[in-house]
């Protein structure tokens, strides 16, 4: 019971891009949620981060009602997320990007910034090295001053990966992580969604193409079709399930 | 927009006018001055005076047994108001003549206005040149600064001797002050000066220590400021700090009070010329002080004393039209009362009022300048405070 | 033109040219963030220098109202709390205009036009109040302070010398807050609002922050003015056309920069009379702003970032 999703619906004019899709992800779970192209996975995950409001429905966490709140809200209530198009700051460095993230860390505040009392440099300090730390987590270590728009491709979703890991999620929804990568990448960043599971005890929730991949890496899979929940289980299960055997191969 | 709304005034007003009109009872005589806007500083002044004019020409049997009446109406501080508030004056309120507006540049736009309809204006406060020359209907009681600044000069002069080198400072975007400064320069060639640097300033200005180091270098002993009054504090203020030691004179701008808190006791030893002076002695300046500082706890402004002036020898005239003619001048027809009455006003020939024995004489193809045979030289005393002065008169 | 005169006028520009940083630093600051121009600046610079004067003297009016507070403060009470009521009204404009239009996605040139209306709107206020006529700080406002110091061969009027302390002082706390984990954030609003709030900021709260910050930047500065001239309900506009010179001098929404063009301007219209009047009397101080505004032209057109011109990454 950590994550219900409670028949939300999204419509844009007459399009009905998430059609009352419930399901609940438990606490430590690695849920894939996978579809064909246009399905609404990521209007799905604009709902539950409060990007957009849904036009009806409500989303849980942890029993506390998040439908309503502020992005900003919903991150601090422990929701974060990364892009299927990368939304880094690109003229910030990359380890201000973490920084940003750090954020909702700090103690000393913004006032005391502005003074630079020695509390708020201590937290200063501490706030460079969780940085630091998040990024040789990624493997970013010895960047941190580049732009972030000088990263490759690849280096660029571990840095939003990062970012995201440094508002301290206790729900890390991953918008088509492997996108992009080559084989041995994708190898890799299966296990690092584990080991950061492990790390930072957190619930996962990705959207994956990469059928071996989810098959791999997820506890349950949510199929999506047209908006509309068509199928949730195990990976085994669903890949043999007809109706989403029917939607990929009509979809595609 | 307003130009049009005026032009539809004008035709709506102009109809009854058209009509055989009369002179009523009490005399209408108008005052078009900047009550609002930021003029209004000298408006006001001269609101009192205007004021102050009419009580003392009813307490002195009006014209010829009929009390006059002062009609006020606001002109702003731009062109377009004073020609408004002439056409309400002349078409509504049926005045037999207009005091106004405050300022030259209004009275260029307004005063046309009065001459096509042929009726006599005095202006209060309109120093600028060729304000005479506007059409024979338009004169004045302000005397020009190319009057009063020679004189002026010369008695400063008089009291340092060897002052050889003369800075100047004006405000070039001030129509009034860039002028003023012109006349002050001829002044100087005049009595032998040598003008050493010219600095331009610009109104609303506040910092001047680029142009102070710069005109102090060429080692100046006397400077002359034309600019607005705050302005010129403030750069009396900042020349006082820079270690200037020399005389300075101020023009127009700096002839009022309000200076005193902004360079307060730097302000002390400034010299101002002066078209006016409170401590003239004669009857009806005595009176126009006595009533002043009764109101107000003050001595008298120029300007004061100058819109006084200008409807006292309205009054002035009109007793003289209505002993020319043998009657009453209530009744007349207005048109041509009007006419008389400007005759008359640019007639007035050592006439006594608060500025001393003054002439008005019609000048070729306009109307009438003023001859004023008194000018004054004030000197800025500040007490040991500096919070507050006085004006005190050396000449 | 000894080494002195040109030490001197040097110092006269710096000394105005800080008038025009801390004058610029509350246009940025709303710039870099929001990329609009927040025309009311200048008509909270004078708001802040009557709010002070207020405080002090225990007068309100002049104009249409005369009113006497109960207390009177010394003056840098009444300076802290005219500059943070300042910072309040910042953030009342935000509430009252910005945030409205940002809502109904209004074009920036509204936010702009709707900013010059408040701007006169309260300028309109504040000679309804006051007059027009002009205000003084009591003449002890200063204490003790000599009016003028000398530096070796200069003369510096002090209350100059403070604004450019102050200024320096804020560049200072502006730069260290840009390096801390919140300015990082508001760079991040200022590039991705939406991408921020997901990371757990709140957007609005850091632009109302922004709007005070820059309220009480120009409140301080009209009060530090106030002090050293005299004020009056206009007096902030002459800033405010110089102002937005000097941020595109010093590249729009740069913080430094605008310090840095503030200075730049200060100079260069100094040494405009200073050298051109010298040989020429009434030349420099004649064509003043024609030869500041051409040489901001130039620096338009061949450095269009700006003086400083970084990427945004490098600014602050
Ligand atoms: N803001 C929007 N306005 C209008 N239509 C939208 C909007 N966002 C998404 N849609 C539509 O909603 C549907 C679902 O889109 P969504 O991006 O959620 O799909 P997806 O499952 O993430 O697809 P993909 O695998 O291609 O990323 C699509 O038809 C899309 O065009
Ligand atoms: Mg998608």
């Amino acid at each position: 019971m950590s994550l219900e999703i409670d028949a939300l619906s999204r419509h844009f004019g007459g399009l009905l891009a998430v059609d009352r899709v419930s399901f609940t992800v438990s606490e430590g779970e690695i849920f894939g949620l996978i579809g064909p192209n246009g399905a609404g996975k990521t209007t799905l995950f604009n709902l539950i981060t409060g990007m957009i409001p849904p036009s009806s429905g409500q989303l849980r966490f942890r029993g506390r009602v998040l439908t309503g709140l502020r992005p900003s809200q919903v991150a601090r209530a422990g929701l974060a997320r990364t892009f299927q198009n990368i939304r880094l700051f690109p003229n910030l460095s990359v380890r201000e990007n973490v920084l940003v993230g750090l954020h909702l860390q700090g103690k000393a505040g913004s006032l005391a910034s502005l003074l630079n009392t020695p509390g708020a440099a201590r937290s200063e300090r501490s706030a460079q090295e969780q940085a630091d730390q998040l990024l040789s987590l990624v493997g970013l270590l010895g960047r941190q001053r580049d732009p972030a728009s000088s990263l490759p491709y690849g280096d660029q979703r571990r840095l939003e990966i990062a970012r995201a890991l440094a508002t301290r999620p206790s729900v890390l929804l991953l918008d088509e992580p492997a996108a992009g990568m080559n084989p041995s990448e994708k190898q890799q960043l299966s296990a690092f969604v584990k080991e950061i599971r492990r790390r930072f005890d957190l619930t996962v929730l990705l959207i994956e193409h990469h059928v071996p991949l989810v098959m791999g890496l997820c506890d349950r899979v949510a199929v999506l079709d047209f908006g509309q929940l068509i199928a949730l289980g195990k990976p085994g299960e669903v890949q043999q399930d007809p109706a989403v055997i029917e939607a990929y191969l009509g979809g595609s | 927009m307003k130009l049009e709304r005026i032009a539809l005034l004008t035709a709506l007003l102009a109809l009854p006018a058209a009509l055989a009109q009369t002179v009523s009872s009490p005399i209408p005589i108008g005052a078009a001055l900047a009550e609002t806007s930021n003029v209004a500083l000298l408006g006001q002044e001269e609101v009192v005076g205007v004021k102050l004019a009419q009580s003392y020409v009813n307490s002195h049997g009006g014209v010829d047994g009929t009390p006059i009446k002062v009609i006020l109406e606001d002109t702003g501080g731009n062109v377009t108001g004073a020609i408004n508030a002439f056409q309400l004056l002349m078409n509504k309120d049926h005045v037999v003549g207009i005091v106004g507006p405050t300022l030259s540049q209004q009275a260029f736009g307004a005063d046309p206005i009065a001459v096509q309809a042929k009726v006599p204006v005095i202006g209060p406060s309109d120093t600028a040149n060729g304000i005479p020359e506007i059409g024979p209907y338009v004169s004045r009681v302000s005397a020009p600064v190319s009057a009063y600044a020679p004189d002026a000069l010369k008695a400063v002069l008089s009291f340092h001797k060897g002052i050889t080198r003369v800075a100047q400072f004006y405000a070039e975007n001030d129509a009034f002050s860039k002028s003023e400064a012109g006349t002050f320069r001829q002044a100087f060639k005049k009595v032998g000066l040598n003008l050493v640097d010219v600095e331009k300033t610009k109104t609303g200005q506040s910092n001047f220590t680029s142009q102070i180091t710069t005109a102090l270098a060429k080692h100046p002993q006397l400077i002359e400021i034309s600019t607005l009054a705050a302005d010129g504090a403030n750069l009396v203020k900042q020349l006082r700090q820079f270690g200037y030691t020399g005389q300075i004179i101020g023009g127009n701008g700096l002839n009022t009070p309000a200076i005193f808190p902004v360079c307060q006791k730097y302000c002390g030893g400034i010299y101002i010329a002066e078209a006016y002076s409170p401590s003239l002695k004669n009857a009806v300046n005595s009176w126009l002080g006595q009533h002043y500082r009764a109101q107000y706890h003050a001595a008298v402004p120029q300007l004061t004393a100058q819109a006084f002036t200008g409807v006292l020898v309205f009054a002035n005239a009109l007793s003289r039209v209505a002993a020319s003619a043998h009657q009453k001048i209530v009744g007349m027809n207005l048109a041509a009362l009007r006419v008389k009455l400007n005759q008359a006003v640019q007639t007035t020939t050592n006439f006594v009022t608060p500025l001393g024995a003054i002439s008005i004489y019609k000048v070729p193809n306009g109307g009438g300048e003023l001859n004023q045979k008194d000018f004054y030289v004030a000197q800025i005393h500040m007490n040991s405070s500096g919070k507050s002065g006085s004006f005190v008169y050396v000449k | 033109m000894t080494a002195g005169y040109l030490l001197q006028q040097l110092a006269n520009g710096l000394s105005n040219g800080a008038v025009y940083a801390i004058f610029a630093l509350g246009y940025t600051l709303v710039f870099s963030i929001l990329d609009i121009l927040n025309f009311t600046q200048g008509a909270v610079f004078a708001v802040g220098a009557y709010l002070t004067y207020s405080l002090m003297t225990g007068h309100i009016g002049g104009g249409q109202l005369h009113l006497h507070l109960g207390l009177r403060l010394p003056l840098w009470l009444a300076f802290t709390a005219g500059a943070l009521i300042s910072g309040l009204l910042g953030v009342a404009i935000e509430f009252l205009v910005f945030r409205p239009l940002r809502r109904r996605r209004a074009d920036p040139l509204l936010a702009l036009v709707a900013s010059i209306g408040l701007a006169t709107l309260l300028v309109n206020a504040l000679q309804l109040i006051y007059g027009a006529q002009n205000h003084n700080f009591p003449f002890h406002a200063l204490g003790s302070l000599p009016p003028v110091v000398y530096l070796g061969p200069v003369i510096v009027r002090s209350i100059q010398l403070i604004i450019l302390g102050v200024t320096l002082l804020a560049l200072a706390a502006l730069w260290l807050f840009s390096r801390s984990r919140y300015g990082k954030a508001l760079f991040a609003v200022a590039e991705n609002p939406a991408v921020a709030s997901l990371l757990g900021i709140s957007v609005s709260r850091y632009i109302v922050w922004t709007f005070f910050l820059s309220g009480l930047l120009g409140g301080i500065a009209g009060t530090l003015v106030g002090l050293s001239y005299s004020i009056s309900p206009y007096f902030g506009q002459n800033y405010g056309l110089i102002g937005l010179a000097v941020i595109v001098l010093g590249g729009l929404g740069d913080i430094p920069g605008a310090v840095v063009g503030g200075l730049v301007m200060g100079v260069i219209e100094a040494l405009t009379v200073g050298v051109l009047d010298f040989y020429i009397s009434g030349v420099g101080s004649g064509y003043q702003d024609a030869i500041s505004f051409g040489i901001l032209l130039l620096v338009l057109l061949f450095r269009p970032q700006g003086l400083l011109g970084r990427k945004l990454v490098q600014r602050v």
